[in-house]
């Protein structure tokens, strides 16, 4: 099953004020959404919406039929799977496998998606081993695996890829992909643009607890003054075809090469 | 010794009528022996009331010291290998952590303890109990089930702490 | 807020062990002494400490929240529910010998209060650590009183992480009071186990700079310490015996 996620007119905040203010955002099912914006803008906190986590203080949040209002997160987490930002915290069992079943064990589901997910990252070969055994990037992919073990139509993933290195960051993109090819929506927050342009078709920047851009990932992110704004870069596809003025916008690696081979090769006059 | 100060917050999030403050306690007694986990749990024990600001219960570390001396000789017998002797470990622990914590709250503090102690308490003393009676009443019934799952907790912990780590503590081999 | 709160007053200034005799003075004075108006004296000297050390702003808010409801408390278990004889008050009868208690043992608590707040914010961490260097204590010692101080704060947020993440995996935090207990392995083993790597990592830290060779660290800038102060000090240790003196001979207030 999959599920669009919806926000009309929402704010919401912890306590003391508003975080976000009257944010609207519709996402559809199987698109997949990046979140950039610098600290503090209320990123992780419009995620956190979507778990149950933050409760709207006005205007509606749903996913797909439901109204996450009236919903508890562990109601919730039969939709919408939320790896957090320092998701290795919650490590606590004996071998990274029973790590990564803790939640389909929650939530009643058979337990058929642990051993898929621990071999699409890369973890069959520790699925034995202690979770605090493993290095910290180890851990994060543990938590990960757990979550995608669950099977949810709404993936949110809060900074998924900080701190990790190329290979780790392509088995993510990989497993991301796949759950959107098969109608997965995605939620990421991210600064790492070059795992952006591989998993985010669209791309939404807030600013101040409030939407300031929503464009698509392709445009985004070959529009160097919009991200020089964000104090960013293009990722290093999108600069090489901005570079090279290669055919068809490439953003991401595979286009690139692609958009490479067809080229006609000119050299340069020395 | 921190743990025993930020279990409490997992407990009030679950409304659990019991304290878990003596699992590090426990902990550190089955880990690393008997003069650490006194010492964590007298620590602990002031560090809460001067973190919470509720001094009454400074003079509870006398019951800290109870619980350590005690968890570190049933650990000795291996009590916390497997759940079947946590279980009974707990009952021990909770009519000695009881009987020696009752006669304080009565002299010290005339009953004030704060948390479920006191409530379960003041609804015996409303129902006519004498407040000497009242007071053991209801310490005992909450340290019986709150040293129980303390006991079972630690067991778990364990049970699941990784060989590298468990390799540092050398009263676990034992 | 609990905790320090920078400033210039004479505590402020005072050498860190100062401000801490004079809370832990005011503690143990608060259990020697016992009618209402010896009581009321202590809370009086703890006031008066507040004052000095110019922290009744930075103190007033967490005092009030933290005496509040034992006040309240001890009213109803002694005043309402105590033994006869009884005081007709309006609405309200109050049992006279419940509302001494409630006295005695509410002041006490206001007191010990009041003083340890005055002495959180007055006394600056870094300074306690150079005053203890200056004074000789182990570094290992110091090390691992002022990291796990630091280690509570960290672990409270963890606590708050670890609700969170183990509910978006689907675990039910309510239900049925086996479920809840049931819930409590999730959420303390993480914490715990968190807890324990974590302090490995500082003892490794601790190994990598040699403080388990017992060799005397010198302070960089150690608090100063003058004669009026260790006057003032000796009198607050000779007040708390004299007071015990006195309570174990009988002749207690
Ligand atoms: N638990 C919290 N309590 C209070 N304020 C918070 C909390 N979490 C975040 N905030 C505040 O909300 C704002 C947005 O935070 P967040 O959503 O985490 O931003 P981002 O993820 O974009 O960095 C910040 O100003 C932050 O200080
Ligand atoms: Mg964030």
């Amino acid at each position: 099953m999959t599920f669009g996620v919806r926000l009309e007119r929402v704010r919401a905040g912890y306590g003391q004020g508003d975080v976000l203010h009257d944010v609207s955002l519709d996402v559809a099912a199987g698109e997949s959404l990046a979140l950039l914006g610098a600290n503090g803008a209320g990123k992780t906190t419009l995620a956190r919406l979507l778990i149950g986590l933050v409760r709207p203080s006005a205007g509606r949040v749903t996913v797909g039929d439901w109204d996450v209002s009236g919903r508890r997160p562990d109601e919730l987490a039969r939709r919408v799977g939320y790896v957090f930002q320092h998701a290795d915290h919650q490590l606590f069992a004996r071998t990274v496998r029973d790590d990564v079943a803790f939640g389909p064990r929650c939530l009643g589901l058979p337990g058929d998606g642990v051993a898929a997910a621990l071999e699409e990252l890369g973890l069959s070969r520790v699925a034995g081993a202690h979770p605090y055994d493993l290095p910290a990037p180890a851990r994060k992919l543990v938590t990960l695996a757990g979550v995608l073990a669950m099977g949810a139509g709404v993936l949110v993933l809060d900074e998924p890829t900080a701190g990790f290195d190329h290979e780790s960051r392509e088995l993510v993109v990989a497993a991301l992909r796949r759950r959107i090819e098969s109608g997965v929506t995605a939620v990421v927050v991210s600064h790492d643009l070059a795992f952006v342009a591989e998993a985010a078709e669209r791309i939404v920047v807030m600013r101040e607890g409030a939407i300031a851009t929503d464009r698509r990932a392709r445009d985004m992110l070959r529009d160097e003054d919009a991200l020089h704004a964000l104090g960013l870069g293009p990722p290093p596809a999108a600069a090489l075809g901005l570079r090279l003025a290669l055919s068809g916008s490439p953003v991401r690696i595979a286009e690139c090469v692609a958009a490479l081979r067809g080229a006609r090769w000119t050299a340069p006059a020395v | 010794m921190a743990v025993n100060l930020v279990i409490g917050q997992i407990v009030a999030a679950l409304l659990l009528p019991v304290f878990l403050d003596a699992v590090g306690t426990i902990l550190v007694a089955a880990l690393v022996g008997p003069r650490a986990a006194i010492a964590a749990g007298l620590v602990s024990q002031i560090l809460n009331a001067v973190l919470s600001g509720n001094f009454s219960w400074l003079p509870f570390g006398i019951v800290q010291i109870v619980i350590a001396l005690y968890a570190a000789s049933v650990a000795r017998l291996g009590a916390f290998k497997r759940y079947e002797t946590a279980v009974p470990a707990g009952l021990g622990l909770g009519l000695l952590a009881g009987a020696t914590a009752a006669p304080i709250s009565y002299f010290v503090f005339g009953g004030v303890t704060g948390g479920g102690v006191t409530a379960v308490t003041a609804v015996l003393r409303g129902l006519g109990v004498p407040l000497p009676v009242a007071v053991a009443g209801a310490s005992m019934g909450t340290d019986l089930l709150d040293k129980t799952i303390s006991c079972v907790l630690v067991a778990a912990i364990l049970r699941s702490l990784p060989e590298q780590l468990a390799a540092r503590f050398p009263a676990l081999a034992r | 807020m609990i905790g320090y709160a920078a400033g210039r007053s004479p505590l402020h200034r005072a050498h860190p062990y100062t401000p801490l005799a004079a809370a832990s003075a005011v503690l143990l004075l608060a259990f020697a002494v016992s009618t209402p108006g010896a009581v009321g004296v202590v809370v009086l000297a703890a006031v008066a400490l507040a004052l000095l050390g110019d922290a009744t702003g930075a103190i007033v808010r967490p005092m009030l929240v933290l005496v509040l409801p034992t006040w309240a408390l001890l009213l109803v278990l002694h005043g309402i529910l105590g033994g006869d004889p009884h005081l007709v008050l309006g609405p309200v009868t109050l049992s006279e010998p419940g509302v001494r208690r409630a006295l005695v043992l509410g002041g006490r608590v206001t007191a010990i209060v009041i003083a340890f707040l005055t002495a959180l914010a007055t006394v600056s961490p870094p300074r306690l650590v150079e005053a203890m260097t200056a004074r000789g204590v182990p570094f290992g010692r110091i090390f691992l009183l002022v990291s796990s101080l630091t280690l509570v704060p960290r672990m409270r947020a963890r606590a708050v992480q670890i609700l969170d993440a183990q509910q978006s995996r689907g675990l039910r935090i309510g239900g049925s009071a086996a479920a809840r207990v049931r819930a409590l392995v999730p959420l303390v083993l993480p914490l715990v186990l968190g807890a324990l790597a974590e302090v490995e990592e500082q003892v490794l830290a601790l190994d990598a700079r040699g403080a388990a060779s017992g060799a005397r660290r010198t302070a960089l800038d150690p608090p100063r310490d003058t004669l009026g102060e260790r006057l003032v000090r000796m009198a607050l240790i000779m007040a708390v015996l004299m007071a015990y003196a006195a309570k174990f001979m009988g002749r207690g207030a």
